[in-house]
Order: C-alpha cells, then structure tokens, then sequence
C-alpha cells in the first residue's frame, strides 16, 4: 500500500513536468501568434498607407508640375502646345491617362498610354473629378481620389497672378510693397493624372509580401527563444522530478519553486523514512510471527508428546490396574462394586482416548510418519467421519516430494483451519480439496458448498473466530512466503480458497 | 532786475525773429506729396524730384521752394478721403505731387484748383483726361525715341514685329509706323483683342521678324503672354525689346526705360514752371527726357546677334 502511494506521487510529478512545459510553450507561442498578427495588420495597413501617401504626394508633384507646364496650351487653347508635356509625362511608368480640361470643364485634351488598358475604375474617378471642377469654378482645387485599384491626382492650371498697371514695369506690387509676394491667382483649368493601378496593387502584394517573410523569420525566432525561456523557467520541475526520484538532491530555485521544491523534498524523506520504519516493522512482524508459529508447534509437539508419552501412559496404566482390581479377590468383590470397577475402566478408556485426541490434535503423528499427503487424507477422513461432511481430497505430486516438517505442519494447519470453519460456519456437506506439488509451486485448493458470505468485507464484518481463522491461514500461508491468490465466498455460493505456495527451500543439515 | 533798455531790445529781437520765420513761410510755396507707398521706385523719383523742386525763390517777387514746406503724406487703406483733403488743404498746399497710379486717384478728389502733378502714375494721361489741373511725367518712352535707341543698338534690325490691343496702343502704332519707315524699318504688326491670341499671332511671325517689340500694353502683356514671347524669342532666336528693365532679367534681349530719379527731376522742373506762372496752368503731359539703354549680353550671345555697345548705359 505504502509503494503504491509513493509510486503514484512519482508519477504525477513526472506526468506534469512532461506536459506542463509543453503546454507553456504551446500557450505562450499561440499568445505571441495571436499578438504578432494583430500588430502585424495593423502595420501592414498603416505600411500600404505611407505607400500609398507617398505615391499620391508624388503624383500631386507630378500633376502640379505637369499643371504650371501647360498654362500657355491652355490658356490659349492651342493642343500642340499642350502635346509635348502631356506626351513626357506620360512617359512615365505609373501614368496611364492625362486629362487636361478648361474651367467650364471642357475637355482639352485626354491621352493614355497605349500599352496599358482604361480601367473602369479610373474613367469613372476622371468623370467625378470633371464634374467637381465644373461645380467648382471658383475654387482652386486640389483633387485626389483613390479606389482600390487606380489613383487619380487633379491640380489646377493658374495664371500666376493679376497684374496690377505698375506690374508691366516693375516686378513688385507698388501698393504694398513690405507684403513680399502677392500674388492672387487666377484659374485657367484644371489636369488630372490617373495612375496606373499595377502600382498601387504591387505595392500592396509587396507590403503583404515583405509582412509574411518577416512573420516566417518571427515564427522561427519565437519559438527558439520560447523553447529556452521554457525550458529554463521548468528547469526547476526537473530537478524535483530528479529530487522525488533520488530523494537526496537539493535544490536551490527562487520564489515558490523553491518553497515546493523543498516541501516536498521534507515530504519525500519523511514519507522514505516511515516506509522505511514500516517496512522494518513488516519484516519485524513477519519474523515475530514466524516465530510464534514456530513456538506454537513446538510447544504443541512437546504438549502432544508429553500427553502421548506421559498422560496418556499413566491413564493406561491405571485402566489396567482397574481392570485387575478384584482379580485376587474375586469371591469378596460384591457385584456393585465390579460394576464400578467397569464403569471406573470405561472412563479410564474414555480419558485415555481423549488424551490420545488432543495429542493428535496437537501434533498429529502420522505427518512425520506417513507424511504430508498422508496426513492431511487422515485428517479429512477422520473430520469428514466426526461431522458428516463428505470430503473429496486428493493430493498429487507427493510420490517423489515430501516436504520437510515445517511447511507440512503449517500447510495442514492451514487445512485443518479451513475445515474447523467449514464445520462452524458454512454449513456446507461437501468439501472439495485439492493438494498439487508441480514444481515450482504447490497449489492447495479448498473449495466448499456452504452458506457463503460477502468476501469484499470479509474482514469487517466476519465474526471474531472467523475473522482469527482466516489470520491465522494468511499468516501461516505468508510464514511459507505463500500467495493467497483467491478467496472468494458469495452468499448461498459456498467459499473458495485457493493458495500457492513456493517448492519449499531444503534446509542443510 | 534787467536794466529797460536790454529788455526792451530783446524783445525787438524776438518778435523779429518770429516774423523772420513767418516771413519765411510767407515766402515758400507749400506742396503736398501723395505717395502709394515707401517702395523704393517711389523714393527714389522723389528724391529726384526734391533735388530739383527744392529752390530758393525762383523770381522777385516770388515764393521760394523749402524743403521743410514739402509735406509727404503716405497713402494707406485708412486714409479717408475726408481726412486727406483736410490735411491737404490744412498744409494750405499750392501744388499736390501724385506718386503712384493709386495717389493720383485720390489726389483727383481734391479741389479743381490745386495743380496736381502725377509722377510713377501709368496711364496717368487717360485717367487725368479732362481735368486741367493736373499733368505730369508718363511712364512710356516716346516710340520715336525707343525705336531711334533700338535702331542704334541693334543696327541689323530690318524688321521689327509687334502685337497691341488698338483699343490701347493704337497711337503709339501709328506713330511708330512713320518713325520705322522713316529709319528703313518694317514694322510688322498684329492687333490682339485678348491675351489668348498671342501665342498664335507670335508665333506667326516666326521667320517674318528680325526683333520684336514689346509694348507696355496691358491687354498683350500678361505674365502668361511674357512666357510665350520669351518662349518665341529662345526658340526662333529673335531678340526681343522692351520697355522695363524687369523683362531683361527674364530673358528679354535690349531694354529702353526711364530712370527714376531723372522722372523726378523732371517733375520738380515741371512743378516750378507751374509755381512760377502766373496762372499757375499746368502743360500737357511729358514723356520721360533720359532713356536708358540696358542690353543682356548672356540673351544676345546665345541669340548671336550683334549689338552697337556705345548707345548702353549700363549692360547686363
């Protein structure tokens, strides 16, 4: 019972070091998952809109620059002089249509680029913006609409400023001279540049792109680092699973680790020390017991011999002088007093026969003489005889194997129990025995068709003799380092008893 | 206790010197200067204008100019009108100095009697037409006087091409026509009704103009206009010639302007001539005397044209 405690102790100890640090590990990896992807999109968003801010920064460059070059194309109207700049532009890579209207929005002039194809989107952002601009006359805007795919930038054309009469002969404004520049402006019409969606979306899939390689080399890292940071932080479940199991390491670890750790190294070499005592005290007890056994037999042969050699001797003795009271008298002796001299022989027989008994009782003769199997068939023969039971008893494996005094006279005790109870308690008319010697084991089987009883609570609830029987049949059966392996007994379904004991070592002589 | 004689001397002396000082004032004519503004263009003429307006009395019998009798009052948005002629005629001014397009607009508000000399005033002439009183130094060089300056600095000229609004500038075509046929020159012209026009019309006359002329002509020039010329000059490599010397900072060829402080001068020298007559009537308005010839050296050799240096008064 005592090493089944201690076993399980270890074994929880090791069953939570093995999965508490995998579950740590597992739990922390998916924490820092989960984080890393909620940043980690939030950064891809907040990436893709720099992006994103930067090509519309650029664009607005480009179309203001673009603007300012073609005031005199559409100031006076003229396409060709409109063309060149609209053509260089258009020379670049992410520009795939210029737009260039009036300020009533009259469309001046409109060119893509032949190698890209009009998108949907950015027809339907040039249309928008052409509508603004007309509603807009008066204000000097400054458009820019992205959808998913196209971006579209308009800025203005602007007449630099109005001249005042003295501006055709001097550069500042006379009237107010300490104001550096003044320059109100004068709207002339408006260029739109839509920019090539293909841009926008690589930039998008390269943003996506660099944000999976990084969260690959995070993952790889994460779990590195989370693995040592793990198996650091059970380090010290380790050396207590190697304290549980040695029971003599100490253990020096910070906080509460270090608390358990010592608890249960205190608990551990309490609990060793009293399994020890325990077991100490089992072994002790086992050899008291064993000796008391012993004792008991021999007092027992001594007992039964000295009823044999001495009482029963003497009562003998006595029946015949009894007998031969009145031999030399036989006219005196009245027939009342040879009828007491019978009656007086008769319980001289009756005595000695009873001493007789008890000494078989004691230590029955016929073990030494005819041995085990013998001995114990004498026995059922003369129990079955005095109890009415019928008694089935067969012994195997003798012919050839006789074992010494001490197993065979605790082996019959112990059939000799089991029958005393079967004639106290079961109630039962046939008994069953069975006593095999097959190396290495002997195997004695008692099996009877009595009341029963509950064998789960045998113990508990058997009766005072009972209960000292059975004891006495383990103890005897552990003395010959025996095994009971079945005892089993149900109501009304008799008892079965079956025991094993090991060939018996011989003893040298 | 001063003895009487002392006292009574002293105070002679005294009260002398305070006529003295009211004899003074008796004697110098009190102008008022409206400017705009402090700009430096401005300044400068008036400072041109003091140099010469500023004079003891120009004949017996006459008032002097002093310096001190010149008030200068600068314009401002809270300048009210009420407010100037009050301060005007408080300075009991005998002639009014307009400085600025702006000034000359205001001072038109003042009493009818008041000669008003404009100076710095572009368009001064239509705006002052009808009121007597007031005259002064336009800002255009007389087109005999620019084309003649021309001619000399750039002798190769045959063929001289121009652009202006006839609502505008048809004068000064007229009279340059004669002056350019009289001198060998033809004079190539285009008439423009709005700044839209011009870069066509220029551009027309790519191949048919040896130089062309910039008037000051509010309608042809335009900051936008000035681009496309500028544009024509570089790119069919023909000189341009203009009026101010702004446009030769910007790429113009030859400039034939006026000097400030000269307009200046030239305004005292009017505003004494109509302070010492009688009648105080004011001439017809003057074109500026001195014109000054600045040429761009960097403009004319990437034009590759030959130029007479000896006319320049300064080169750029």
């Amino acid at each position: 019972m005592q090493n089944f405690r201690l076993k399980n102790l270890k074994k929880t100890i090791v069953a939570l070091s093995g999965t508490f640090g995998a579950r740590v590990f597992v739990y922390l990896m998916t924490a820092m998952i989960l984080i890393y992807i909620v940043f980690d999109l939030l950064m891809i968003r907040s990436h893709h809109k720099i992006i994103v801010d930067i090509m519309v920064k650029e664009g607005q460059t480009i179309t203001r620059l673009l603007a300012d070059n073609v005031r005199l194309g559409v100031f006076s109207e003229n396409v060709d002089l409109l063309s060149p700049p609209v053509q260089s532009t258009l020379e670049q890579r992410e520009v795939m249509t210029i737009l260039v209207i009036d300020r009533e929005g009259k469309q001046l002039l409109k060119e893509g680029q032949s190698s890209l194809g009009s998108s949907q989107n950015c027809e339907e952002g040039l249309k928008k913006f052409i509508k603004l601009s007309r509603e807009n006359l008066q204000q000097q805007l400054t458009f820019s609409q992205k959808d998913e795919n196209c971006l579209v930038i308009g800025a203005p054309v602007l007449i630099s400023h109005e001249q005042q009469a003295e501006q055709l002969y001097f550069d500042t404004d006379l009237s107010y001279p300490e104001i550096p520049t003044r320059f109100p402006y004068r709207l002339l019409g408006y260029v739109a540049i839509a920019f090539d969606e293909e841009a926008l979306t690589k930039s998008r899939q390269q943003v996506f792109s660099e944000h999976v390689g990084l969260f690959i080399v995070f993952l790889i890292a994460a779990s590195l680092v989370t693995l040592l940071i793990v198996r650091q932080a059970i380090r010290p479940i380790n050396r207590l699973i190697a304290l549980v199991k040695n029971s003599n390491l100490q253990v020096e670890a910070p906080g509460q680790i270090d608390l358990l750790d010592k608890s249960f190294s205190s608990l551990v070499n309490q609990l060793t020390e009293a399994f020890s005592t325990i077991n100490q005290l089992h072994l002790d007890l086992e050899e008291v017991t064993s000796e008391l056994i012993k004792t008991q037999e021999q007092e027992r042969q001594r007992i039964a011999l000295d009823l044999h050699d001495d009482v029963a001797q003497n009562l003998s003795s006595l029946r015949m002088t009894c007998d031969t009271l009145f031999d030399e008298m036989p006219k005196e002796a009245s027939e009342s007093l040879l009828k007491k001299r019978d009656n007086m022989s008769e319980q001289l027989k009756g005595c000695i026969q009873t001493v007789r008994h008890l000494s078989y009782d004691l230590q029955p003769p016929s073990l030494t003489q005819l041995g085990l199997a013998q001995a114990v068939r004498q026995l059922t023969d003369d129990f079955a005889a005095a109890n009415q039971l019928e008694i089935d008893f067969l012994a195997s494996g003798f012919e050839e194997f006789e074992p010494e005094y001490d197993f065979a006279i605790n082996c019959y005790r112990i059939i000799q129990e089991a029958l005393n109870n079967v004639k106290k308690h079961a109630n039962a008319s046939k008994v069953r025995i069975r006593l095999v010697a097959s190396y290495p084991s002997i195997i004695l089987r008692i099996n009877d068709n009595g009341v029963g009883f509950d064998s789960e609570d045998k113990v508990a609830k058997a009766s005072g003799g009972y209960k000292m029987g059975l004891q006495n049949m383990i103890k005897r059966t552990h003395l010959l380092n025996g095994r009971m392996k079945e005892f089993k007994s149900v109501p009304g379904g008799g008892t079965k008893i079956l025991i094993e004991f090991p060939y018996p070592e011989k003893k040298d002589e | 206790m001063l003895p009487a004689t002392l006292t009574r001397a002293s105070t002679i002396l005294f009260l002398s010197f305070c006529l003295m000082m009211a004899a003074q004032r008796c004697w110098a004519y009190n102008i008022v200067v409206l400017q705009t503004s402090q700009a430096a263009p401005y300044e400068k003429s008036l400072e041109g204008f003091m140099s010469l307006a500023v004079t003891p009395a120009l004949k017996k019998g006459q008032k002097s100019i002093q310096a001190d009798s010149v008030k200068v009052i600068q314009l401002n948005n809270q300048t009210r009108g009420r407010d100037l002629k009050r301060k005007v005629l408080g300075h009991r001014a005998d002639l009014v100095l307009a400085v600025g397009r702006k000034a000359l607009l205001r001072a038109m508000d003042l009493p009818d009697n008041l000669p008003i000399i404009y100076l710095l005033a572009p368009g001064g002439k239509s705006l002052s037409q009808g009121q007597t009183n007031i005259s002064g130094i336009e800002m255009d060089i007389l087109p005999a006087r620019q084309l003649a300056a021309f001619i000399e600095i750039l002798p190769s000229i045959k063929r001289l091409g121009v652009i202006y609004d006839p609502e505008k500038s048809a004068d000064i075509i007229k009279e340059a026509r004669s002056i350019a046929q009289l001198n060998g020159i033809e004079l190539i012209t285009e008439k423009a009704h709005s700044a839209r026009e011009i870069s066509g019309l220029i551009f027309g006359m790519a191949g048919r103009v040896d130089a062309f002329w910039m008037l000051p002509d509010s309608t042809v020039l335009t900051p936008n206009t000035i681009e496309t010329m500028l544009s024509f000059s570089f790119e069919k490599q023909v000189p341009l010639l203009t009026f101010a010397d702004k446009y030769l900072n910007l790429g113009a060829t030859v400039s034939a302007s006026f000097d400030l402080y000269d307009m200046g001068v030239q305004a005292g020298r009017m505003a004494r001539k109509v302070l010492g007559s009688p009648s105080k009537k004011l001439g017809a308005a003057e074109h500026p005397e001195k014109v000054s010839m600045k040429l761009n050296h960097k403009i004319a050799a990437k034009l590759g044209i030959v130029v007479n240096t000896a006319s320049l008064s300064l080169d750029l």
